[in-house]
C-alpha cells in the first residue's frame, strides 16, 4: 500500500513541477505589465506588484509606433489569410476531386515548398522585391507569406474535401448547380470548421511571423513582432511599457485561439496522428 | 446578357467553364496556387542557387554580381567559425528534440492518466503555441535577467545558486537558457499531438496486459510507447526541421553571443547576409541548411506514407 502511495506522490510531484513550468512564465509575464517600476526592478524580485497600475496599458496605446504597427500587421495578417484561403481552396479542390495528369507529382511539389527553410528563400526574396519596387511595402509581405500559407493551406482543405461525400456534389449538379457553385454552396459550407481552423493557423503564422518582416519591411510597414523586438535593442530597454505590449499583441491571436480551441486542437492533432 | 447571368450553365464564360474535361477545371483552379508559388517559392530558390555561386558588391548603390563558382562553399571549409557553429547547431537540435519530447511525454501521460488537464488547462496550454516567438523572448530574457531576474531568485531560494548570474551573457550557460525557453514553447503542441495517440490506443490492450500480470512500468513499456512509436516519429522528424530552422528566439535573447556561443546556422546564415552583407556567402550557408532539411524531409515524407 505504502509503495502505492509514494508512487502516487512522486506522479503527483512531478506533475506540479511540469504544470508550474508551463504556466509560470506566463504568469510571470502577465504580472510584471502591471507593475511600476519599483516594483519591476525591486531586488530580490516579488511576484505580485506592491501597487497595481494600467497606466503603461494606456500609454501604450497612445503611443503612435505601435498602433501603426498593430495596424499593419492586421492589414498583412488579414490580407494573407484571406487571399490565401481563397486560392487555396480553389487548389484543394482540384487535389481532391478531380484526376489530372501528373498529380501526385503536382501535389509533392506543392508540399516539398512547404518544407524549404525559410532562411534560403529570404535572401533571394529579398533582393526581387527590392528589384521589384516591392520592397517596403505591405504587398511585398503579403504576397511572401501568401506563398508560405499556400501549401499549407492546400494539404489541410484536401483532407476537409474529401471527408465530404462526393454523392452529395453529384446530386447539386444534377440539380444544375455549376462548378463554382457546387464549391460555394456545398463544399465551403460543409467545410466551415476546416475553413475556420486553417484561416487561424494562417493567421497567427503571419501575425507572429518575425524574419521576414524584420528584413522587408522599414517605418512605414513595420508588423508588430519587428516592433516589439526592438524594445529589446533600444539603449535602454523600456520595461514597463515592453511587457504591455507583449499582452496587447498577443491578444488578438490569443483570443482566436482560445475561443476557437476545440477545432484547434482536432486541426493540430490530425496533421500529426493521421 | 444581364439576364442570363442569372442562370449559369447555359451561357457565358461560366457554362464554357462547366462544359470542360476534369483536367482543364483542375488546371484553372490551380493556375494561381502554381504560378504563385513558382513565383516566389521556385523562381526564388533558383535564384538563390545562383547567389550562392556568385559574390555581390555594390557598385555606386546597384548591386553588382560577379561569378565565382564554387567560392563560397569553400569557404565554409576554410571558416573557422564553421566548426563551432555546426556544432552548436547539433546540441541545440538534439537537446531541444529530445527535451521537448521527454517533457511533452510527461505532460500528455499526466493528462491522459487525469491528474490535470480540465478544461482550464486546456486553454491556457494552448497559448505558449500561441505566442510568438519575440514574445516568447522578451519573456525570458526578462525571467533570465542578472540584476532581479525571477529564475535567479527562485534558484537562490532553492540553494541552487550562491549569487545572481547573467545567465544569457555568460559562455557557459547561454545555449542551455535559449534551449529552455524554446522546449517552454514547443511542448504543448508535441503534447497535444502525443496525447491524441494515447488517446487512440485501445482500452483493452491495457486491460489485456493487466490479466497477462504486466505491471505499469510494464503495461508502459511493451503497450504505450510501441503504440506511439509512428507518432513520436513524426513529432521527432517536425521537431529536428523546426530546430534547424530557429532564428527569431536566438535572435531575440542573445543574436548568436556571447562569443558565438548561441550561434547556430540559421543565425549564422542572417548575420552574413544581412548584417555583413556578403549575400553569396550567406545563400551558400542557406542552401547547406536546406539540404539538411531536405535529407529530412524525405524521411517525413517517408514516414506519413508508412503510416497511411
Amino acid at each position: 500500500m505504502s509503495v502505492k502511495y509514494a508512487k502516487k506522490t512522486v506522479q503527483i510531484m512531478i506533475s506540479i513541477a511540469l504544470m508550474i513550468f508551463i504556466l509560470f512564465p506566463m504568469l510571470w509575464l502577465l504580472l510584471s505589465s502591471f507593475k511600476l517600476p519599483l516594483d519591476l526592478f525591486s531586488n530580490p524580485p516579488e511576484l505580485w506588484p506592491s501597487k497595481w497600475t494600467f497606466k503603461y496599458y494606456i500609454q501604450l496605446l497612445q503611443e503612435k509606433s505601435f498602433t501603426s504597427a498593430m495596424l499593419n500587421s492586421l492589414i498583412v495578417s488579414g490580407f494573407t489569410t484571406a487571399i490565401s484561403l481563397s486560392i487555396g481552396a480553389l487548389g484543394a479542390y482540384a487535389f481532391a476531386r478531380f484526376q489530372f495528369p501528373r498529380k501526385n507529382a503536382f501535389f509533392l511539389t506543392v508540399l516539398a515548398s512547404q518544407m524549404l527553410p525559410h532562411m534560403a528563400l529570404l535572401i533571394p526574396l529579398f533582393m526581387i522585391m527590392k528589384l521589384t519596387g516591392l520592397l517596403y511595402t505591405h504587398q511585398g509581405l503579403i504576397l511572401t507569406y501568401i506563398s508560405f500559407s499556400l501549401p499549407y493551406v492546400v494539404w489541410m482543405f484536401r483532407s476537409f474535401i474529401i471527408a465530404i461525400p462526393y454523392e452529395i456534389e453529384e446530386a447539386a449538379k444534377l440539380d444544375g448547380c455549376s462548378r463554382m457553385q457546387v464549391i460555394r454552396k456545398i463544399v465551403l459550407p460543409l467545410s466551415m470548421g476546416g475553413l475556420v481552423t486553417t484561416g487561424i493557423f494562417v493567421f497567427m503564422g503571419a501575425w507572429n511571423e518575425f524574419l521576414f518582416a524584420s528584413a522587408m519591411t522599414n517605418m512605414n510597414v513595420k508588423t508588430l513582432s519587428v516592433r516589439m523586438a526592438e524594445f529589446i535593442g533600444e539603449d535602454r530597454i523600456a520595461y514597463e511599457i515592453m511587457f504591455p505590449a507583449g499582452i496587447v499583441g498577443s491578444l488578438p491571436v490569443l483570443l482566436l485561439v482560445l475561443f476557437f480551441q476545440k477545432y484547434i486542437v482536432r486541426g493540430l492533432t490530425e496533421g500529426g496522428v493521421k | 446578357m444581364s439576364k442570363h447571368r442569372k442562370t449559369p450553365g447555359h451561357t457565358g464564360w461560366l457554362s464554357r467553364f462547366d462544359r470542360m474535361s476534369d483536367s482543364a477545371a483542375a488546371g484553372v483552379y490551380l493556375t494561381p496556387t502554381l504560378i504563385l508559388l513558382a513565383m516566389t517559392i521556385l523562381f526564388p530558390m533558383a535564384y538563390a542557387l545562383f547567389l550562392s555561386f556568385a559574390k555581390m558588391d555594390f557598385v555606386s548603390g546597384r548591386a553588382h554580381f560577379t561569378f565565382i563558382g564554387l567560392d563560397n562553399y569553400a569557404k565554409m571549409l576554410q571558416d573557422l567559425r564553421i566548426p563551432n557553429v555546426l556544432l552548436q547547431t547539433f546540441t541545440f537540435t538534439a537537446a531541444k528534440v529530445i527535451g521537448t519530447l521527454i517533457i511533452a511525454f510527461g505532460i500528455a501521460l499526466t493528462i491522459f492518466h487525469g491528474i490535470w488537464g480540465g478544461e482550464f488547462f486546456k486553454k491556457v496550454f494552448l497559448i505558449p503555441w500561441a505566442l510568438s516567438n519575440v514574445v516568447n523572448g522578451l519573456m525570458w530574457k526578462w525571467m533570465y535577467n542578472g540584476n532581479n531576474g525571477i529564475i535567479n531568485e527562485l534558484m537562490m531560494r532553492l540553494g541552487l545558486i550562491d549569487e545572481y548570474k547573467s545567465w544569457l551573457a555568460e559562455s557557459t550557460t547561454a545555449l542551455g537558457a535559449v534551449i529552455l525557453a524554446d522546449i517552454w514553447k514547443s511542448v504543448p503542441f508535441a503534447a497535444l499531438i502525443l496525447l491524441a495517440g494515447m488517446q487512440t490506443i485501445s482500452k483493452e490492450l491495457y486491460d489485456a496486459g493487466q490479466v497477462d500480470g504486466a505491471g505499469t512500468i510494464q503495461r508502459f513499456f511493451h503497450i504505450t510507447l510501441p503504440s506511439l512509436k509512428p507518432v513520436l516519429m513524426v513529432l521527432f522528424v517536425m521537431e529536428t526541421m523546426w530546430a534547424l530552422r530557429a532564428f527569431d528566439l536566438i535572435w531575440v535573447l542573445t543574436q548568436g553571443g556571447p562569443l558565438d556561443k548561441t550561434m547556430v546556422l540559421n543565425v549564422y546564415a542572417y548575420e552574413q547576409a544581412f548584417r555583413n552583407f556578403d549575400m553569396g556567402y550567406g545563400s551558400a550557408l542557406a542552401f547547406f541548411i536546406t539540404i539538411c532539411t531536405l535529407i529530412f524531409t524525405v524521411v517525413y515524407l517517408k514516414t506519413i506514407g508508412k503510416n497511411e
